[in-house]
């Protein structure tokens, strides 16, 4: 049964493949690759040969490191076929509790931090789980509640870092070059790697996403599969906040306001995995992360303000998404 | 023979059971709204009572009531509308933005921009057939980054301006009645209406018996931009004449709730106009007791945000036991 559900999003490969079929194939499995690359030229050329350098790449990565960590968590809701819009704003109270809880010092901060992202992150499992609450009007309510708390703890103030807990991780540099930030990045994009791909559990989310009656049927624990990826993104959140802290050096309520956290799906989408559950993965959110980084760089480069950008993002979510229901209905009636 | 009685006994005692939960749900929201208020009369005595404060919630209810009926009317056909607050953000802008030219026109231009903007969501939900929340969550972005861009975060004053008259006093709340009124009498009253219902219980069903489902998708989402519309317009002239770009946050939950609250079903098809309207005056008397208490304003949100819980939970649980 493991194999099955493992190979569940795999496609069926015909026997004899055309040489243009198989041209298409590889082209589909890299578009998004390409796509990065043209970016990343274009960024270079606007910015006279300095954008493709390791010094800016790295620093490219360590832009997107807090969303990136954030959108691991978003993809295996996804792929259960839930949303979570509550994440932005996770991040927003699990910073701010990590700064009200400086002066206990790093590690009892960074455990009130994550034990805030997963109680919400619980929260919001148990009501789409036992509670049978569609995902999306629980996880409104739980921004809403999120927000509402990290204002209500704050004052409405920013806190800033005084006890310098954020940069525990930050101030030790992989190969004096690569920060923290990006390695623990990489770390939780490997763990949920691994869960998804070589744990029974993960076979479960896809299960779960592909088709739920079917998933129940077959015996799987639909509820503890649904209360685990949404804890697991909650936990997310909460690595994101230490690594928002670490960047910046201070935590606000205003941080549950920032689109690129709050729209956390939109690097989901772009790296290909299905809105409507059961296809995709978390290594094709790296590189969705990375084509709106880049993107949002460009922008940067060519001097739109941040508030245009906004609207920028909204728009690729809508196109990104249409495309994909586009190409999935295609695929159905060929 | 016997098998006939019992299926006639099952069928009694499913029908008479179903018209228990519906009255059961129909009668939830006045009920709450009666536990509320008696929670707040108990808690703040004279003060809550009171005459300024009475009107206070009515005054209070306007602008969230005109976006709960929006609201309504799309969560009726089982979509959902997370735009509402910042299209109203947006439509505020654009009333200020466009008060030169004329108090009759920056109406007609704002109505106009909303139902375009609602006309949008409309089309990407039916023609390239994306789920209602991930188009209407990413217009809520762009109409925020829009309201944001067009002044560079700044607000629009234009203190002085006949149109001012509308935020104030009984013009305010005839608007809602107005608005009320049409909708009502669209829902209860017009061929349309019952489409509304028929798309939201079974699209496919309404599909097949000849409703054009894209017609009325479309429209309930034109209706529900015309109604942040309105509120923009509202919200422009009560704060006398200014349009804040971050204004309505939080709104599309407490559209949310009160609809909820209001015993609508989320899945759609089911639920009366005068239970959204009564859940639009619970959420805004529960802020109103939170504001008496002298609670901190964001508590608001969080309170709000359990409600919408709980009241989807139970909800569920009434359908369930049925």
């Amino acid at each position: 049964m493991m194999n099955s559900l493992l190979s569940a999003d795999t496609k069926i490969k015909a026997p004899n493949k055309s040489l243009n079929q198989r041209a298409k194939d590889l082209f589909g499995r890299w578009a998004l690759g390409i796509v990065l690359l043209a970016l990343a030229i274009i960024a270079n050329v606007l910015s006279h040969g300095s954008f493709l350098t390791v010094k800016n790449l790295v620093n490219v990565l360590a832009q997107n490191a807090v969303l990136g960590v954030l959108a691991v968590g978003q993809t295996l809701i996804i792929l259960t076929a839930g949303i979570d819009l509550s994440l932005g704003s996770i991040t927003a109270l699990s910073a701010v509790c990590l700064l009200q809880a400086q002066g206990l010092g790093f590690w009892p901060s960074l455990i009130v931090a994550l034990t805030v992202g997963l109680l919400a992150g619980l929260v919001n499992g148990l009501l789409v789980s036992w509670g049978r609450v569609p995902a999306f009007i629980a996880t409104l309510g739980m921004m809403q509640v999120a927000m509402g708390l990290a204002y209500v703890i704050s004052k409405g103030f920013s806190i800033n870092d005084t006890h310098h807990t954020g940069l525990l991780f930050g101030e030790d540099k992989l190969f004096g070059l690569v920060p923290g930030t990006v390695i623990i990045w990489l770390l939780v994009t490997l763990i949920a790697w691994f869960i998804t791909r070589r744990f029974r559990y993960g076979a479960y989310i896809y299960a779960v996403g592909g088709n739920r009656r079917t998933a129940k049927a077959s015996g799987i624990p639909v509820n503890r599969v649904l209360i685990f990826v949404y804890s697991f993104a909650g936990i997310c959140a909460a690595i994101g906040a230490v690594l928002y802290v670490n960047r910046n050096g201070n935590a606000e309520p205003s941080i549950a306001n920032i689109a690129t956290l709050s729209m956390s799906m939109a690097p989901v989408v772009v790296g290909g995995t299905s809105l409507f559950g059961g296809i995709g993965g978390v290594w094709k959110t790296i590189t969705g992360v990375l084509v709106l980084g880049v993107l949002s760089n460009i922008m940067v480069l060519i001097g739109v303000p941040a508030n245009p950008q906004q609207i920028v993002q909204g728009v690729i979510m809508l196109v990104v998404v249409a495309l994909f229901v586009w190409q999935q209905r295609r695929g159905l009636s060929h | 023979m016997i098998a006939t009685s019992g299926q006639t006994a099952t069928r009694l005692a499913h029908f008479f059971s179903a018209g228990k939960k519906r009255r059961f749900i129909d009668l939830m929201p006045w009920t709450l709204l009666l536990v509320l208020a008696t929670v707040g009369i108990l808690s703040k005595g004279g003060l809550f009572l009171s005459s300024s404060n009475l009107s206070n919630i009515v005054q209070q209810s306007v602008i969230i009531g005109i976006l709960a009926i929006g609201q309504f009317v799309v969560v009726l056909t089982g979509g959902i509308d997370l735009s509402v607050g910042s299209v109203m953000a947006l439509m505020a802008m654009i009333t200020g933005m466009s008060l030169p030219l004329g108090s009759p026109l920056a109406v007609g231009i704002t109505l106009l921009a909303g139902s375009a903007v609602g006309v949008t969501s409309g089309l990407m939900i039916v023609y390239a057939r994306m789920p209602p929340f991930i188009v209407t969550f990413a217009m809520m972005t762009i109409c925020r980054g829009l309201a944001l861009t067009v002044t560079s975060g700044n607000s629009v004053q234009v203190p002085e301006t006949p149109l001012l008259a509308l935020g104030f006093g009984w013009q305010k709340i005839a608007v809602w009645v107005v608005v009320i009124g049409i909708i009502w009498y669209l829902l209860n009253q017009t061929r349309t209406g019952t489409h509304i219902y028929a798309v939201g219980g079974n699209p496919e069903a309404a599909r097949v018996s000849g409703i054009n489902t894209t017609g009325v998708l479309i429209l309930v989402y034109a209706i529900s931009g015309l109604c942040g519309a309105i509120a923009g317009i509202l919200s422009f002239t009560r704060n006398g004449g200014v349009a804040v770009p971050t204004s309505g946050q939080g709104y599309e939950m407490q559209t949310i709730a009160a609809v909820v609250l209001g015993g609508v079903s989320l899945f759609g098809g089911e639920g009366r106009f005068s239970g959204a309207v009564a859940g639009v005056v619970f959420v805004v008397t529960l802020r109103n007791i939170l504001d008496l208490s002298n609670a901190d304003a964001f508590w608001s949100f969080c309170v709000i945000g359990v409600v919408l819980w709980i009241a989807v939970v139970l909800r569920g649980i009434l359908e369930r036991i049925h």
